[in-house]
């Protein structure tokens, strides 16, 4: 039998709360600092909600052109930002660009082009022919397919908080069975806007402690009132080893499983028994041929709401049984906040770091772990440790869960020459 | 009867605002596509024109020009014919 195309990560571009770049917020969160402060993107005095993770000092025009920097959403600009800073520098020298797909996702794509159209319509004029464009949310695969020119399958997976992870595991299959030797995935999403956190503070799902940023998102902790709303990107470049050896170029890390299911259940909470969530690690697990006691770290979904936190528990319990107690376990938005589309690719881009430099990111602000939370987390301070593999995590509103597991790569693995 | 000169001025500040072009800096020969101004940004200021001046522009026509000259042309026509 033909062996399986293995797949890894050549190249990584992040965009995040924490800084533009992989450095600043790899820095940052091994440093356990803090992408929550008080928003600027609007006027939010009167809203309920007024602490966000917003890229900080970020300035479209070192990626765009004006046209671009006045035309294009920001979901755009932030994912056009991270695939610069992933396959700028001839990254991808050596490909066939009609080999190389574009997986780049978007939970909620441009709400801000939605906003002006519909505002727009309302004033009795007609809306601009941007604002299809804008809001859909295929807009950042797209203009990042048209900037670099890559001309392989194109689109872009949407399941919510899952997205962007679905994007990884769509992409490595898009690989394994042949339909392109290289993949660009990842996600964005820039949400923070007045009409999406309003309805995610009537949902409940947002923290209010606005006169405490920092300390706002606290996954697993008895005290947590919701998750902070972050917005950024993430790209990956994707591609086979066989590819990466014939271009030279270093696999960082193996992206070695997938696994998906459906909670089947409600529109927005998840099932408490964490028993779909549960199953989506265990086949990603199987999909990379590996034992559920091979797996070091969990970057947890982790969101911080009352119902989420327990129930991914549960679900990391029922999956790894007694090595559940022995494992890892850190959600990484307690620094970010909630990326939304873009939330699984900037997670499992954390589990590749993890690996490469041996480092596990904590869970800040976990002062007082809720009692139905009762995992290792990883709080207050990175914690030094080899993590041979790591396993992410990503339930979305919807139903839609999601796990990837990412493996450190050794010399025999890529078929070293001679 | 529409104004040139103010449709004019509203074309200027959306290339001002939206491409950093000069209007005035441009000689009739030069061609959009040049400038970056695709059929997006063409019908992005129709659509302003249409809003603010009950202008009405074919689709057809708008889609033949290809230089500032022949953009200008079709509002001076749009104009005299109002």
């Amino acid at each position: 039998m033909r062996e399986r195309t293995r797949v890894g990560i050549t190249q990584m571009g992040l965009v995040t709360p924490l800084g533009i770049g992989t450095a600043p917020t790899w820095e940052g969160l091994c440093a356990g600092a803090s992408g929550i402060r008080p928003l600027t993107l609007f006027d939010a005095s009167a809203s309920r909600v007024r602490i966000a993770g917003e890229v900080p000092g970020f300035d479209p025009r070192r990626f765009l052109d004006f046209k671009d920097t006045q035309r294009l959403a920001r979901v755009g600009q932030l994912g056009v930002a991270a695939a610069e800073l992933a396959l700028g520098a001839g990254a991808l020298d050596g490909l066939e660009r009609e080999e190389v797909g574009t997986l780049v996702s978007s939970g909620l794509g441009g709400p801000d082009a939605i906003f002006t159209g519909v505002r727009e319509h309302l004033e009795g004029n007609s809306v601009s022919p941007l604002f299809i464009p804008m809001a859909m949310t295929n807009l950042a695969a797209s203009v990042i397919a048209q900037r670099f020119g890559l001309a392989g399958p194109s689109y872009s997976p949407v399941s919510a908080c899952a997205s962007s992870a679905d994007a990884i595991g769509l992409g490595m299959r898009l690989i394994r069975h042949g339909y392109a030797s290289a993949c660009v995935v990842g996600g964005a999403d820039a949400a923070i806007n007045p009409v999406v956190m309003s309805s995610f503070a009537s949902m409940r799902a947002l923290s209010r402690r606005n006169d405490d940023p920092e300390h706002a998102a606290r996954p697993f902790a008895l005290d947590r009132d919701g998750f902070v709303l972050g917005e950024g990107a993430c790209v990956l470049l994707l591609e086979s080893f066989e590819s990466a050896a014939r271009r030279g170029v270093p696999i960082r890390v193996e992206v070695a499983g997938y696994g998906q299911t459906s909670d089947a259940g409600h529109l927005t909470a998840p099932r408490p028994e964490g028993d779909r969530v549960a199953r989506a690690m265990s086949l990603a697990l199987a999909d990379a041929g590996l034992a559920p006691a091979d797996v070091d770290y969990v970057n947890a979904h982790g969101t911080g709401t009352l119902l989420s936190d327990p129930a991914e528990t549960r679900a990391i319990h029922r999956a790894f049984g007694e090595h559940a107690r022995r494992l890892a376990v850190s959600s990484t938005k307690s620094m970010l906040g909630h990326l939304l589309g873009a939330a699984g690719a900037v997670e499992a881009a954390i589990c590749a770091l993890s690996i490469e430099h041996g480092v596990i990111p904590p869970t800040m602000n976990l002062t007082e772990p809720d009692p139905a939370c009762d995992l290792d987390y990883v709080p207050h301070h990175a914690r030094h440790q080899s993590v041979n593999v790591a396993l992410t995590n990503s339930q979305a509103f919807g139903g839609h869960n999601v796990a990837l597991v990412l493996r450190r790569v050794h010399a025999a693995d890529v078929g070293a020459p001679g | 009867m529409k104004s040139y000169d103010s449709i004019r001025r509203d074309v200027a500040a959306f290339l001002a605002a939206n491409y950093a072009i000069e209007l005035d800096s441009l000689g009739p020969e030069t061609k959009l596509e040049d400038l970056g101004f695709d059929s997006l940004g063409m019908f992005s200021v129709v659509t302003l024109l249409e809003n603010k001046h009950a202008l009405k522009f074919e689709s057809s026509m708008m889609l033949r020009v290809r230089t500032v000259g022949d953009l200008l042309d079709i509002l001076r026509a749009q104009c005299s014919a109002a």
